[in-house]
């Protein structure tokens, strides 16, 4: 069976980190409105990155020597909350932080690891991930880039699409095929660290409906890399990116892509003293869904912190917590139009209507909802 | 040790309720199976050791209060655990037996001077009901009219005399107290319920074959079981929020947050499950029925959905200045540390 999500707390001492990350948070996003918090972990702001860095808040988890805080999933989810819960513009240094610093620690050999992780530490290393291309979304595997063995290194060709930030990152961990054909599926397929700054790599900016330009269209034309870009062993890249999965999906960033919106809805109905059984009824629905989201969400942290691999649950919270992120728009849209002689501020209006146009991203990004229903119904012995 | 006495419950519960599965069950069965239970010395294991229970705080009895729901068993054993431990905090003596819990929708009527409730958890057959109105009143069975029994054995509509209710000499705090075990010891059977509905679900989509290969090979069934999946592990989540207390019983706030999760997802999990067995799941002579009925008619007996969204939302609306995130991430005074 698969209900054992144990309740966890978080312990004390990570706790006591809670207040001042939420000082320093209030402080650095003063200037922010509903709609730009809105962006979430799309809210890309280089000089914020920098200033949590040297409050030692990037890295958390790896260690000392590599300029990390040695720290454990605990103390991130708490940060990570921190930032999320109130929309703080951390998306330049999400992607380092959250996924290619565990991953360079540990599938990099040591020189990877000195070069790179003190810099993502100090937010001087930037990440994007490689995964989709034109013609591989959901169907990774069928991935068609290719690198090739040279004397030197590797020569790249191909493409990448729908990635997050590249025109604004330093690197990309990139998937790409080292051996065999699309047809050959997960096998022969490796993970590269690329410098976007090498020469052969054209970036296009695509625009999304929102207007925001937080993703691109990435080119390889005979880009030659040293030996050195390789990460991990040659053809287990899809294994590490599996690995590397399950630190996406389990945090909170899967509860509080919508939070802006409802912080923004709240404020309202008590400065403008909204007020009727249906606000009320909605606000009370969000607020325990997002409770119990939350406590599944730590089971999981507390798992990867016992060691254990709580895949299957991570995909589980994914899935239920995007749910929720998507159905916030329409519930509080119809508390609005509910009375339609309330006149919504403008900052309202324009968040309701950011976050009701950009959700159906929530359950794309990171695997779409159909293929992380497959991955759990697998897990329950049904596939 | 709460292991072996899950273990040991299972296997009571297991025998006591194998031959019931496919017949209606008559009182004379439902008489056998408390004394039974009573007879192992269960329905006082929330008591403290010196009183002869385990002493096990309520959070370590949730899989405990779980098993009426998964056995589908056809007493109120949890309402009976839960309320037997809170009358013993509170020094009231009540009379051996299997006790309900009825609350609020209790219709007194001046001119026939006596006290109707029209759904009743187990009200024809439980041998005593703890009546909370604005006052607490113990009500015998021996003494209550049986007005109507529904389908399912799971309640009755049923009245009192007025001079045979017992009023119960205690205070606020306990009456308070004892609605909030109420509560929690529905959540906590429709949670099993839930569970076992579960169970079947993936069983039976497992072994039914159509189109020459089994039901759980096609997407839209298996999208449909993974939904259930995150709805189950949602409820057995909440009522774990529920129960993390340091005190005799759950706090305000998770137990309306847990009243309001479970009634949300109980019709979609008892749809699903529907969806999933077709038509034998509508038969009577299948067991499905059983715990899909328990879901949908325990989801709201004491406040719908709707309801604790209510209550949740207008306490959240009134702490003025405070943001949501500071309220979801308050640590719950004096939760248990639990490994």
């Amino acid at each position: 069976m698969l209900t054992d999500f144990r309740l966890t707390h978080l312990p004390e001492e990570d706790e006591q980190l809670r207040q001042d990350i939420r000082a320093f948070v209030k402080t650095h996003t003063q200037h922010m409105s509903a709609f730009d918090r809105a962006r979430s972990w799309m809210g890309f702001d280089a000089g914020f990155s920098k200033k949590l860095a040297q409050q030692g808040w990037l890295g958390l988890t790896l260690p000392k020597q590599y300029g990390g805080a040695d720290k454990g999933y605990y103390t991130r989810y708490v940060v990570s909350e921190e930032l999320l819960g109130a929309g703080a513009p951390v998306s330049a240094h999400w992607i380092a932080d959250r996924q290619s610093g565990p991953l360079i620690l540990r599938y990099g050999n040591e020189s990877q690891r000195e070069y790179y992780l003190p810099k993502i530490c100090q937010a001087e290393a930037f990440f994007c991930i490689g995964m989709s291309e034109p013609n591989s979304g959901s169907d990774l595997a069928s991935i068609r880039s290719r690198a090739i063995r040279t004397d030197t290194g590797w020569l790249l060709n191909g493409s990448k699409i729908w990635t997050t930030n590249a025109h604004r990152s330093h690197y990309m961990i990139a998937l790409v095929r080292t051996s065999g054909t699309p047809e050959d599926k997960h096998k022969g397929l490796s993970q590269f660290i690329i410098d976007l700054a090498t020469p052969g790599i054209t970036v296009r900016p695509i625009r999304d409906l929102a207007g925001d330009e937080h993703f691109s269209e990435v080119f390889f034309s005979d880009v030659e890399l040293d030996g050195q870009a390789l990460i991990g062993a040659e053809g287990a890249g899809w294994e590490q990116v599996n690995a590397e999965l399950a630190f996406e999906r389990s945090g909170p960033e899967r509860l509080y892509s919508s939070m802006a919106l409802v912080e923004c809805f709240i404020r309202e109905c008590r400065s403008q003293g909204w007020d009727s059984p249906a606000i009320r009824a909605t606000v009370g629905a969000i607020t325990a869904r997002l409770a119990v989201l939350r406590m599944m969400s730590l089971s999981v942290t507390g798992k990867l912190a016992e060691g254990e691999h709580p895949a299957l649950e991570a995909t589980l919270v994914k899935d239920y917590g995007t749910t929720l992120e998507q159905d916030i728009p329409k519930m509080i849209e119809k508390c609005v139009g509910e009375r339609p002689d309330y006149v919504p501020s403008i900052e309202l209006v324009n968040t309701l209507s950011f976050v009701g146009q950009i959700c159906p991203s929530y359950s794309l990004r990171g695997g779409t909802r159909e293929i992380l229903r497959g991955i759990i119904a697998r897990g329950l012995g049904l596939r | 040790m709460d292991s072996l006495i899950e273990d040991a419950l299972k296997d009571l519960f297991g025998q006591l309720t194998k031959p019931s599965q496919d017949t209606i069950i008559s009182k004379e069965q439902r008489d056998a199976i408390a004394d039974e239970i009573q007879a192992g010395g269960f329905i006082d294991l929330l008591l403290p050791q010196e009183a002869a229970g385990t002493g096990i705080m309520l959070f370590e009895a949730i899989p405990l209060l779980k098993l009426e729901g998964i056995y589908n068993l056809p007493v109120p054993f949890t309402q009976t655990v839960v309320t037997r431990a809170w009358a013993h905090r509170h020094n009231i003596v009540l009379p051996d037996g299997m006790t309900g819990y009825a609350a609020i929708a209790s219709k007194p009527d001046a001119q026939q001077r006596s006290v109707t409730l029209h759904k009743a958890w187990y009200g024809d057959w439980a041998h005593m009901l703890i009546v909370k109105g604005s006052d607490c009143y113990l009500a015998r069975s021996g003494t209550c009219q049986v007005l109507h029994q529904y389908e399912g054995n799971l309640f009755a509509a049923i009245s009192w005399p007025e001079e045979s209710l017992e009023r119960l000499e205690i205070g606020p705090q306990a009456a308070e107290e004892l609605s909030r075990l109420g509560l929690f010891s529905m959540a906590a059977t429709i949670v099993g319920a839930m569970e076992k509905t579960f169970e079947m679900t993936v069983e039976y989509a497992g072994e039914r074959r159509q189109f020459g290969r089994p039901v759980s090979k096609f997407q839209a069934v298996q999208h449909q079981i993974s939904e259930m999946a995150e709805h189950v592990c949602a409820a057995g989540m909440a009522l774990q929020m529920a129960g993390d207390t340091g005190s005799a019983a759950p706090a305000a706030e998770p137990l309306a947050i847990a009243q309001y999760q479970i009634a949300h997802v109980s019709d979609r999990v008892a749809d699903i499950a529907h969806a999933v067995h077709g038509a034998i799941g509508i038969s009577q002579d299948y067991p499905l029925h059983r715990y899909t009925r328990r879901i949908r008619e325990c989801k709201s007996c004491y406040g719908s959905s709707h309801y604790w969204a209510a209550v949740i939302g207008d306490r959240i609306l009134n702490r003025h200045h405070d943001t949501l995130l500071s309220a979801l991430t308050q640590a719950q005074p004096g939760h248990q540390k639990h490994k």
